[in-house]
C-alpha cells in the first residue's frame, strides 16, 4: 500500500501508509509517529486506517458511520466519530487546535491528508482495495470450496466457484445478473456484489456488517425466518421465491438459493444467498402517511415489525433479556424508529392500536421464547404518561394475563425524566400492572436528578 | 435500573460519569435491584463498566436489534449440537 508521497517498491510495503512523520501498518495495527509507537483503540485505529487508505476524500459523520462503524445515525449518535476524530488529532497532530492531517471540512464532514502532501489517488485506490480483499479472503478463503461450487453452479452462469468468488471479492460481477450475497454466522453480511447493488439499490459500503434481513425486505408473506434456519440446517439449502422491496421502494419478484458455507470441522461459517430476477420491477408503491389513518393502514399491512435488542450480562455478554424496538418498514422502502412515528400516532390517537401491537407482538414472542426452553426477560419501553390513560392499562393487563408465569419475565422499562412528571392515575397504572406480575425498570438514570424520587413511589 | 447512555459514553474518559455510575451500581447492588447499562459502544465502556461493577448492558457493541425468531434459533440447543449458531 502507499506509503505516503512515495510509490511502493513491493506488496509487503504496501501494508504501511506513511504521511509525512506518520506510519500507519495496517497489519500490524500500529500507528507510529515521529518513530514513536502511539496507542489506539480499537475504534480510532479503524477510522484512521479508513481514512488514511483514502486521502484527500472527504467523509460525512453518515458515511464515517457506516464505513467504519458499520452503524447508522439511526442506530448510533454521529458525535461518536467526532468524539473518535477529537481524540485522533491529540495523538498524531504536532497541534491538535490547528489540524493538519484530519482536517475539518466545514458542513460535510472530515478529511484526511495534509494539504502540501497528498498523496496520488492510484496510491489511496490500491489501499481501498488490498484491505477488503483481503478482510473477505480471510473470511470465506477456507469455506468456500465445496458449499459455494454447488449453489454458484445451478443459479449463477459462472461455472468456475473460485472465479466467481473472485469477481465478489474484487466487486466486478459485470458478467453475472444475479445478487451475490455473502454473510457470516450472525447473518452479517461481508460481501454483496454488483449485481445486488443494481437489483436494491445499496452499495456494498452501505450494507457491510448489517444483518441481512434488514437490508433485504419482503413486500409482505414474510417466510418464517425460524422455519428457513431449520431448513438451512437440515439440507444445507433453501429455495425459494419471494417479492422483495428495494431500496427506492419498488417491488422485485426474486427467485432466491441460500447455501451454508461451512469450514474443515463442519462449522459453519456463514451463507451465501443468490437472488435472481425471475419477474419484472414494479414501481414504488406510495407510502402511507403518518397519520392516524395511515398508521393503521400500515398496520393492517403488516408494515411494523418488532425487533430485539440484546441486554447481555457484561462478564460473558451472553443475552439474558431483550427490549423490543418497532421498526415501520414502509412500501417506500424506507424504514423509521419508533421516535419517528410514535408522536404523530399520540397526535392522531393511533397509539393505543400500535402499542397493542408491540405488546402482544412481544409477549407471544416471549412465550415462544420461554416455551422452548430459552430463558430470557422482555423489556418493553413506555411513556409514563400512557399509563394515565386506562385504555393502554388495559392493553398490558390483557397482555399479562395471557403470559400468566411469564408475567414476571416482563419488565416495563419508564423513562426518569418521563415518570417526573405523572401523576397519581398513572402511579395507581404502574401499581396495577405491577400487582399482575410484570416488573418495573427506570429508564435513563444519570439523566436527570429524578431517579430516587421516583423510586420511592413505585411498588 | 437502566443508566443513561449519555454516561455511559463517558464513562471511560470521564471521572466524574464514572463516579455516578460507580454509584448507581452501588445503590442497585444494596436495593438488590439488577442495574443495566444503555448504550455501551465501544470495548473502552465495556472494560470501565466492568471495572465499576457493572453487571448488565446494552447498546451497539453486543449487537442490532434481530428478529425474535433469530436470536431464538441461535440458542437452541439443537442448533449448538449442529453446529449452525447462526452467531459468535
Amino acid at each position: 500500500m502507499q506509503g505516503g508521497q512515495a510509490t511502493p517498491p513491493d506488496k509487503a510495503a504496501q501494508r504501511v501508509i506513511r504521511v509525512g512523520s506518520l506510519e500507519i501498518d495496517l497489519l500490524a495495527r500500529r500507528l507510529r509517529v515521529g518513530g514513536a509507537d502511539v496507542e489506539t483503540t480499537t475504534e480510532e485505529f479503524e477510522l484512521l486506517a479508513f481514512m488514511a487508505a483514502r486521502t484527500g476524500h472527504t467523509f460525512s459523520h453518515t458515511e464515517l458511520l457506516q464505513h467504519v462503524w458499520s452503524s447508522t445515525p439511526v442506530w448510533q449518535n454521529p458525535s461518536v466519530v467526532t468524539e473518535h476524530i477529537y481524540r485522533l488529532r491529540a495523538k498524531i497532530e504536532p497541534d491538535p487546535r490547528t489540524p493538519r492531517l484530519l482536517r475539518t471540512v466545514r458542513g460535510v464532514g472530515f478529511c484526511f491528508g495534509d494539504p502540501a502532501g497528498i498523496p496520488s489517488a492510484d496510491d489511496e485506490c490500491d489501499v481501498a482495495t488490498v484491505d477488503a480483499a483481503a478482510t473477505i479472503e480471510s473470511t470465506i478463503e477456507s469455506t468456500i470450496e465445496s458449499t459455494v461450487e454447488s449453489t454458484i453452479e445451478s443459479t449463477v452462469d459462472v461455472t468456475d466457484p473460485r472465479r466467481l468468488i473472485q469477481h465478489v471479492v474484487g466487486g466486478v460481477v459485470s458478467e453475472v445478473s444475479d445478487a451475490v450475497i455473502v454473510t457470516d454466522a450472525g447473518l452479517r453480511i461481508v460481501s454483496w456484489n454488483a449485481a445486488a447493488q443494481r437489483m436494491y439499490g445499496w452499495s456494498e459500503h452501505e450494507v457491510r456488517g448489517r444483518t441481512l434481513y434488514t437490508v433485504i425486505r419482503w413486500s409482505s408473506h414474510r417466510p418464517d425466518l425460524f422455519k428457513t434456519l431449520e431448513a438451512l440446517q437440515a439440507s444445507g439449502q433453501w429455495n425459494n421465491e419471494a417479492q422483495h422491496v428495494a431500496r427506492d421502494g419498488s417491488l422485485l419478484t426474486i427467485h432466491g438459493s441460500v447455501n451454508l458455507l461451512r469450514d474443515d470441522n463442519g462449522d459453519v461459517t456463514g451463507l451465501v444467498v443468490v437472488n435472481r430476477l425471475v419477474g419484472g420491477r414494479l414501481s414504488p408503491r406510495s407510502s402511507a402517511p403518518v397519520d392516524g389513518a395511515g398508521l393503521r393502514r400500515a398496520l393492517d399491512r403488516s408494515e411494523f415489525v418488532v425487533f430485539y435488542e440484546p441486554i447481555v450480562t457484561l462478564h460473558d455478554r451472553r443475552t439474558v433479556a431483550v427490549e423490543a424496538r418497532i421498526r415501520w418498514l414502509r412500501q417506500d422502502g424506507g424504514t423509521l424508529e419508533s421516535r419517528q412515528f410514535l408522536d404523530a400516532a399520540e397526535r392522531t390517537g393511533a397509539l393505543v392500536d400500535l402499542i397493542r401491537f408491540i405488546c402482544q407482538t412481544a409477549c407471544l414472542q416471549l412465550e415462544r421464547w420461554r416455551a422452548s426452553g430459552y430463558d430470557i426477560d422482555l423489556e418493553i419501553d413506555v411513556q409514563a404518561r400512557y399509563l394515565d390513560d386506562p385504555l393502554f392499562v388495559d392493553v398490558l393487563m390483557t397482555c399479562l394475563a395471557r403470559l400468566r408465569e411469564c408475567g414476571s419475565h416482563l419488565w416495563l422499562e419508564i423513562a426518569a425524566i418521563d415518570a417526573a412528571g405523572i401523576g397519581e392515575r398513572a402511579f395507581a397504572g404502574i401499581r396495577a400492572v405491577a400487582r399482575s406480575g410484570a416488573r418495573i425498570t427506570i429508564g435513563e438514570l444519570g439523566a436527570v436528578n429524578a431517579g430516587s424520587a421516583i423510586l420511592r413511589q413505585l411498588p | 435500573m437502566k443508566i443513561d447512555a449519555g454516561l455511559v459514553a463517558r464513562v471511560d474518559e470521564d471521572p466524574s460519569s464514572a463516579e455516578i455510575v460507580g454509584a448507581l451500581v452501588t445503590i442497585g447492588a444494596e436495593l438488590d435491584v439488577p442495574v443495566s447499562a444503555e448504550g455501551v459502544t465501544t470495548e473502552e465502556q465495556h472494560r470501565a463498566l466492568v471495572l465499576l461493577g457493572g453487571t448488565v448492558g446494552q447498546g451497539p457493541l453486543y449487537g442490532e436489534p434481530a428478529l425474535g425468531d433469530h436470536l431464538l434459533f441461535r440458542h437452541l440447543p439443537s442448533s449448538r449440537t449442529s453446529k449452525l449458531p447462526l452467531d459468535r
